[in-house]
């Protein structure tokens, strides 16, 4: 059996999560729980995993696109749904709330989390009717190449993109 | 002027081939390898960490630093925690 892990993190209750290629599992302290397809997710092989500002889980994975966790339930980003590819390597959440996710084929940038914290945010309950969305940056925008490994935002709100093929 | 320093094996890194680096809440800078396991730099000295000191694999992947200031190391075999003492294994074992 493969035991590689992927990516670890800590959530905002002091659970660890491991993503593997086995799928992904909780330790919070004391005991593990895992979860995989039977538990809901798309893929098994995960590549990372993200905390949104609203406390949801975000799992790359590698042929299932992006799932994102609740904690009951997983909701699937997939090709089918609008994604431009299911391999996906890396995940971040920028300071408006856009996700940003690295995949083998490009850039993709989801507004669906931006308009839940304006939302939250609003007060009277004014809701936006912002449709959420993916936008796709390939090498045709401009990226140096289209497979995306890691993703970071600079203080003052520079996307740094780490490719194949050098960075932009 | 920029000044470029440039570290390798040869001033006391595990490997050259450096998958992930973390910065630790003490100002240490972490380097997860390809094979040669972990090392930690203080700003002066450079010490390895492998699978003989109880990492569950020499390739990292990923250094992550939780609330209670212990290291976790997502290897190819497992993840590992070291509490600034020892290591602990976590294989995930049977999926």
């Amino acid at each position: 059996m493969d035991n590689t892990i992927n990516d670890i993190l800590e959530d905002r209750h002091g659970n660890i999560w491991l993503a593997s290629e086995q799928g992904v599992s909780k330790f919070d302290g004391t005991s593990f729980s895992h979860f995989t397809e039977k538990e809901g997710l798309s893929n098994k092989i995960v590549n990372c995993i993200i905390e949104d500002l609203l406390g949801n889980l975000w799992f790359g994975t590698y042929g299932g696109g992006v799932n994102k966790y609740n904690g009951h339930t997983f909701t699937h980003f997939t090709v089918q749904e609008g994604l431009l590819n299911n391999f996906i390597y890396s995940i971040i959440q920028d300071h408006e709330g856009n996700l940003w996710i690295g995949s083998n084929a490009g850039l993709i940038k989801y507004n669906g989390e931006s308009i839940s914290v304006k939302n939250l945010e609003s007060v009277g309950g004014v809701s936006e009717t912002e449709p959420a969305t993916f936008t796709n940056y390939t090498e045709h925008e401009g990226l140096s190449n289209q497979v995306v490994f890691s993703i970071l935002e600079d203080r003052f709100g520079n996307l740094w993109i780490a490719t194949f093929g050098g960075f932009k | 002027m920029v000044k470029r320093l440039h570290f390798g094996k040869k001033d006391g890194l595990s490997d050259n081939s450096v998958l992930s680096i973390l910065e630790d809440k003490d100002g240490n800078l972490w380097f997860g390898t390809n094979s040669g396991g972990v090392t930690r730099y203080d700003g002066r000295t450079f010490i390895n960490y492998t699978e003989a000191d109880g990492l569950t694999d020499n390739t990292v992947y990923t250094i992550m630093q939780d609330k209670n200031r212990n290291l976790w190391f997502a290897t190819m075999g497992g993840a590992t925690k070291y509490d600034g003492k020892t290591f602990t294994r976590l294989a995930l074992g049977k999926a």
